[in-house]
């Protein structure tokens, strides 16, 4: 399943890529802070927040300026961040952390050579969440969630707006936010038996990135 | 029950060792050839001298080479010698002076006899006849000797005068005999028999008072009868006055030995075997006797050390083996110790001036004692006189204590246990060893769970370098259920009586063994206060004042008074000669004694009754009177009806008995009735109001046990009750209860205490005084008091007298708990002992670890039901105990180790066995119905703590559960119980070895969500009991799924239990 889904990852960026031939490319690395909205855990008596502790995400990125508006790029971001359970004066952490493989359409507002080029984004891809922490049998909130050493990899969609600015002949700034969002990890976060976790996934990245073009 | 079987046999077998095994013995004897019937010491010449009857010659006896030198020669048979206490002059007394005709018809001249005066310092001699045998001879501390001859002469043959047998010797400066007196008194004509002693010839010994003012000769009057009493008589010779007095003394047995001690001041003079002491007033009585004296003139012999207030006493018993010496008290000859002679006494003894030797005649010679070194010679003992071991009757784990054995003196010596042949479940850490030395008590429960009350077994102790004669250790063992009820409080030695004192919350106990009234705190229950008895105490009672305690005593003459507001002696009460106070009556009007009495009998009796009894004409004797005491003199008489005076009771006074008659006085709780009870199943009544006894009854062949006066309405006297005429009210109490031991009353009913056997538990119930019907019959921790069980063998010269009836029962002044007197000293119970407590009910057995209804052997299980425990209980570090809380469970007989137990549920191991069982469960509310189930041989189940399936992973060590999941390719272990036999099989209730792990028999299969595990291991888990470890591995491709089926199969059992299972 995982191994299904990288590959089809990488195809996504793979098309991107080969729609850019002959155009301008730029290869750039991409570092910022990752925040996550709280989920919930419930059962018939008792709730708790599920969330992903904010945390550094950093990265690569590939793209090509296919179009005079549009361009294409294909992320990798690694995002860390520790599982967290609260509620009812208790809490639980756990370690944890995300792989984030996508493949995104840029719109931008300005034309293909402009200096300044706001853009929004979207796209979509995997999420892989890794749970890393030490499982215990006396987690807190156990009856509630269980938050577990596992791999989940979940597909992730990608919405998100940024500018980019020409810093010289092959050097690009870029500042940007994405949203990514995915349905809720039951296996990281496994539900306990009569528990529901709900909502759904949302990983809010501010990043900026340094590219070179050519 | 086989403990029990056996326990009579080993009491005799206790003293059958005793008498066996031989210690060192206590003494030097220098051998004379011949026999000796008086010793004098020389000690500025450090010799003994001894008169050498059959030899006609004084030996003179080196104490510091114990060999004998040029002894002194004398023309007649030397009957006795004195020494001047100026050591120069010795005086031999001359028996009868033989014919030298060869074919004389008299031997002997009948009245012939005289003395030889010695200077020693001169070195010359004087030969005086007397024409009589001189019996017995002594200084005086003026220097002069007494002599003493069978027939009155004159002082001088030549010159008749008056005839006198008491003469005055002045050895110096003119050898001036004076005539003071005569006094009949006999002794056996030469020639005798072959094997008789001079002791029997003689008949005559002399003793002197420390201060020398007095000398007190032993005479006869008969002439040494063989077997039965004789009369003897006691000649009291004050030396400053130069009068003398004699009393005569009838005796049975007879009066020997023939030696007579006497005191710094001749307040007290032991005379054969009976301390007498005598008042200012000239008033004398019995003090104490010794209590088994088999009455021999040449055996045995004491002597009066001064200078510790002790008496030393070899007095024969009827059964002796060996010669003993006892080192005795010299107020109530309570025996301190017990000394194994290297040879039997005979005669005179003599202490020297320092104390530091006691010379004796004995049977070869002369026994030199060095008394004074005892701290220095070697002497073995116990540290205490019992040992308890509490254990109850399912208990199975042993109980150790530490025994110490120690010198009783400043030297080290051997020493040798030895428990009854036969004896199993208790083991000695040695056997032998030297002084001090710990040996450790180990009791192994099992072997006594027969016995639901109390096993006294003996621990005896011998030494071939000790020269003392240990008593055997008790050893006592608990086995009790947990429905018997009361608290045991260790009492070591015979107790006899027991009595509480409302006005002063004290508990009086009679210890017969040691002469000795035990005065307790009520509350506390320490020990306050000993009072010294007579010998051989019998029965306490109290004035109706509540001020004094009286206490009769079988072998003195007797009744002690104390003053219990200061617990001071206070002055005796005196009775007749020949009467022993066994057991006295209070009432409001008057004190009755019942007194033993023996010959000669008053002279009320002489018209009816023999003394002694001819055993060719076997007439009754009187045995036993009834006395009346005046308290305020302190003395009894012995009215001929049971009462004197106007209001004389209808009924003669003396109960006959061939076999011996025995009983008691009994009081009502206002005194206002008395109740004497015989053990020949008379009873009689003592109405105060009437101030006589009214009735008499005798409706029972014999009688014994329990008695009381509950009212002037009610009486008991063992298993009957009887009504104000004393008539039996039917049959009250059933036989099954046993012998009654105690009777009180408590909040208006009565109590009443039976025993079936020692060993067996006690029953204590109520006794409806209205209805008089028993109910609440409750078991006791261990059996009260019987005649039976108060009964041992005798030892020594220690008193025993156990009359048939008991009195083991007493009530606190509170009324809060009762007392009675047990096998093993006291059992306490609390005054609602019969609150009736929910019996347990077993409702299923199941598995401890997942409460699942198969159980397998060995496995932990759970006991459910109701009312199993009275409390939550946990046992402590393993072995687990098979009692917990006062409670046990038992399957097929085997009691269980048990974890815990609480009202509900009791936590256990099964035994090792398979198929059909049955249950039941002791507490202390009874014992359950039995419970039948199944014993698997194997039966797997995994444990759950609180909910948590205790599958632990072995990478975090962690139980799995739903945060804690298994994950492919990790090891966990599962703790289970019911996998049955393990190799090697611990003992149940144990832990088993840590190092290699006991290995499951027949090991179980594990499967996760349908796949087989590789079973790494199945063994018992080390540090646990009952429980088992089977280690498994995950297999790496496992389905991942919050619920996996997890299965152990074994025995054709499985349990599966869902865990989470999580991919990599």
């Amino acid at each position: 399943m995982l191994k299904g889904l990288t590959c089809a990852a990488v195809m996504l960026a793979a098309a991107g890529l080969a729609n850019a031939q002959g155009q301008q490319w730029e290869l750039g690395a991409i570092g910022g802070v990752g925040f996550s909205p709280d989920l919930t855990v419930k059962n018939a008596t008792t709730s708790a927040s599920a969330s992903i502790r904010p945390g550094l995400t950093v990265g690569v990125y590939a793209g090509q300026e296919m179009y005079r508006y549009w361009s294409g790029e294909a992320t990798y971001l690694y995002r860390a961040g520790d599982l967290r359970l609260e509620g009812g004066g208790k809490s639980a952490s756990f370690g944890a952390h995300t792989h984030l493989i996508t493949g995104d359409f840029l719109a931008h507002f300005r034309p293909r050579g402009a200096r300044i080029r706001p853009f929004v984004s979207f796209g979509g891809g995997v999420e892989i969440m890794q749970g890393s922490g030490q499982e215990s049998a006396t987690q807190p909130l156990g009856n509630l969630a269980a938050l577990t050493a596992t791999r989940e990899v979940l597909p992730v969609g990608e919405a998100g707006a940024g500018v980019k600015v020409q810093l010289s002949e092959h050097m690009r700034l870029r500042v940007q936010v994405r949203d990514y969002f995915s349905q809720a990890p039951h296996d990281v976060i496994a539900p306990a038996p009569g528990a529901r976790l709900s909502g759904i996934r949302q990983d809010i990245i501010g990043m900026v990135a340094l590219a070179y073009t050519w | 029950m086989l403990a029990v079987r056996f326990r009579i046999p080993w009491a005799v077998f206790a003293w059958a060792t005793v008498a066996t095994c031989w210690a060192a013995s206590f003494g030097t004897v220098v051998p004379i050839n011949g026999t000796v019937s008086d010793i004098a010491l020389d000690e500025r010449r450090n010799v003994v001298w001894a008169a050498n009857f059959s030899a006609y010659r004084v030996e003179k006896v080196n104490l510091a080479t114990k060999s004998l030198e040029i002894p002194l020669t004398v023309p007649m048979p030397p009957s006795a010698v004195a020494l001047s206490p100026d050591h120069r002059f010795l005086v031999v007394g001359e028996y009868q002076k033989p014919d030298p005709a060869e074919l004389s018809a008299n031997p002997f001249a009948k009245e012939s006899g005289g003395y030889t005066l010695f200077d020693l310092d001169a070195n010359l001699r004087y030969d005086v006849n007397l024409k009589s045998p001189v019996l017995a001879v002594a200084f005086g501390g003026d220097g002069k000797a007494l002599i003493v001859t069978r027939t009155p002469v004159p002082v001088d043959p030549q010159n008749p005068g008056p005839l006198t047998n008491l003469f005055v010797l002045e050895p110096f400066p003119y050898r001036t005999l004076t005539g003071i007196g005569s006094i009949d008194v006999k002794s056996v004509d030469l020639p005798v028999p072959l094997v008789k002693f001079p002791t029997q010839i003689g008949q005559a010994t002399a003793g002197v008072s420390g201060d020398g003012n007095t000398i007190v000769i032993l005479a006869a009057v008969d002439n040494d009868p063989p077997t039965t009493s004789d009369l003897s008589i006691l000649i009291h010779y004050d030396v400053a006055t130069q009068t003398a007095f004699g009393e005569e003394i009838g005796q049975n047995p007879s009066a020997g030995p023939r030696s007579v001690s006497v005191d710094q001041t001749a307040a007290n003079i032991l005379a054969d075997w009976g301390l007498q002491h005598y008042l200012p007033t000239g008033i004398s009585y019995l003090l104490a006797q010794f209590p088994r004296p088999n009455g021999a003139f040449n055996l045995g012999s004491h002597a009066w050390d001064l200078t510790r207030s002790l008496i030393y006493a070899q007095i024969p018993t009827p059964d002796d083996k060996k010669p003993v010496l006892h080192v005795m008290a010299t107020d109530n000859l309570t025996v301190s110790k017990r000394l194994q002679l290297t040879e039997d006494l005979s005669g005179k003894s003599q202490m020297s001036s320092d104390g530091q030797f006691m010379y004796s005649a004995s049977v070869s010679g002369v026994t030199i004692l060095p008394v004074g070194q005892l701290p220095n010679t070697p002497q073995v003992g116990f540290s205490q006189e019992d040992m308890l071991f509490v254990a109850d009757a399912c208990n199975r784990l042993v109980l150790k204590q530490t025994l110490n054995i120690i010198s009783l003196s400043s030297v080290q010596t051997d020493f040798k246990l030895s428990l009854p042949a036969g004896t199993s479940g208790i083991t000695l850490s040695a056997t032998s060893g030297t002084t001090p030395a710990q040996v450790i008590i180990t009791i192994d429960p099992t072997a006594f769970q027969a016995a639901k009350g109390t096993t006294n077994i003996p621990l005896t102790l011998t030494s071939d370098g000790a020269v003392n004669l240990p008593a055997p250790e008790r050893l006592l063992i608990n086995t009790r259920d947990f429905n018997q009820r009361g608290q045991i409080l260790n009492i070591p030695g015979k107790l006899v009586d027991i009595l509480a004192d409302q006005a002063r919350s004290r508990l009086y106990v009679l210890r017969q063994d040691q002469n000795v009234v035990l005065v307790y705190d009520a509350v506390t229950l320490q020990r306050i206060a000993f009072l010294r008895t007579g010998n051989t105490p019998t029965q306490m009672a109290l004035t109706t004042d509540q001020k004094y305690l009286m206490v009769g005593n079988d072998h003195s003459q007797i009744a002690n008074v104390f003053d219990l507001e200061t617990l001071k002696v206070k002055a005796p009460i005196l009775f007749p000669s020949g009467h022993y106070p066994r057991a006295i009556g209070v009432s409001t009007t008057d004190i009755f004694a019942l007194s033993r009495a023996v010959c000669p009998p008053p002279p009320v009796f002489e018209k009816k009754k023999i003394c002694p009894p001819d055993p060719e004409n076997p007439i009754p004797v009187v045995q036993a009177v009834l006395d009346h005491i005046n308290f305020a003199d302190r003395t009894a008489d012995t009215p001929a009806t049971l009462v004197a005076g106007p209001d004389r009771a209808i009924y003669e006074n003396g109960f006959l008995g061939v076999a011996g008659v025995d009983g008691v006085l009994a009081s009502s709780p206002r005194n206002d009735y008395l109740l004497l009870a015989l053990s020949d199943g008379n009873v009689v009544e003592y109405d105060a109001s009437a101030k006589t006894w009214v009735a008499s009854r005798k409706d029972f062949a014999s009688l014994g046990g329990a008695y009381n006066v509950f009212s002037g309405d009610l009486f008991l006297a063992g298993p009957n009750l009887l009504n104000a005429a004393l008539v039996p009210l039917g049959d009250p109490f059933p036989a099954t209860d046993g012998t009654s031991s105690g009777v009180g009353t408590l909040n208006g009913a009565g109590l009443r205490t039976t025993a079936t056997a020692a060993f067996d538990p006690g029953r204590i119930q109520r006794i409806d005084l209205t209805t008089r019907k028993q109910y609440n019959s409750t078991l006791m921790a261990e059996a009260p008091l019987t005649q039976l069980s108060l009964t041992t063998a005798s030892v020594g010269q220690i008193g025993q007298s156990i009359s048939a009836f008991t009195r083991t029962l007493a009530v606190s002044p509170d009324k809060t708990r009762v007392f009675a007197l047990t096998t093993s000293g006291l059992t306490i119970l609390n005054s609602n002992f019969d609150a009736v407590l929910a019996k347990p009910v077993v409702t299923s057995v199941t598995s401890a670890a997942d409460q699942s209804p198969l159980v397998a052997q060995g496995g932990t299980v759970n006991i459910n039901g109701t009312s199993l425990a009275s409390a939550s209980v946990s046992a402590g570090a393993p072995p687990l105990p098979s009692s917990l809380g006062e409670v046990c469970a038992l399957v097929n007989n085997v009691a269980l180790p048990l974890f815990s137990v609480s009202p509900p549920k009791l936590v256990a191991q099964l035994p090792y066995f398979t198929g059909a069982a049955s249950l039941v469960v002791h507490t202390a509310g009874g014992v359950s119905d039995p419970f039948a189930f199944t014993i698997q041989g194997q039966a797997p189940a995994i444990f759950q703590s609180a909910g948590v399936v205790q599958v632990i992973r072995d990478d975090n060590n962690e139980p799995v559960t739903f945060t804690n999941p298994i994950h492919p390719n990790t090891a966990f272990t599962i703790y289970v119980t019911g996998l049955g036999l393990t190799t090697p099989l611990p003992p149940l209730g144990t832990l088993g070895s840590a190092d290699p792990l006991p290995a499951v028999v027949n090991p179980p299969s594990v499967k996760l969500g349908g796949v087989s595990l590789a079973v790494i291991s199945a063994t018992l888990s080390p540090n646990q009991i009952g429980v088992y470890q089977i280690k498994v591995q995950a297999p790496s491709r496992v389905d991942a799924a919050s619920s996996v089926p997890l299965t152990i199969s074994a025995g054709g059992n499985t349990a599966t239990y869902n865990v989470r299972v999580v991919s990599p």
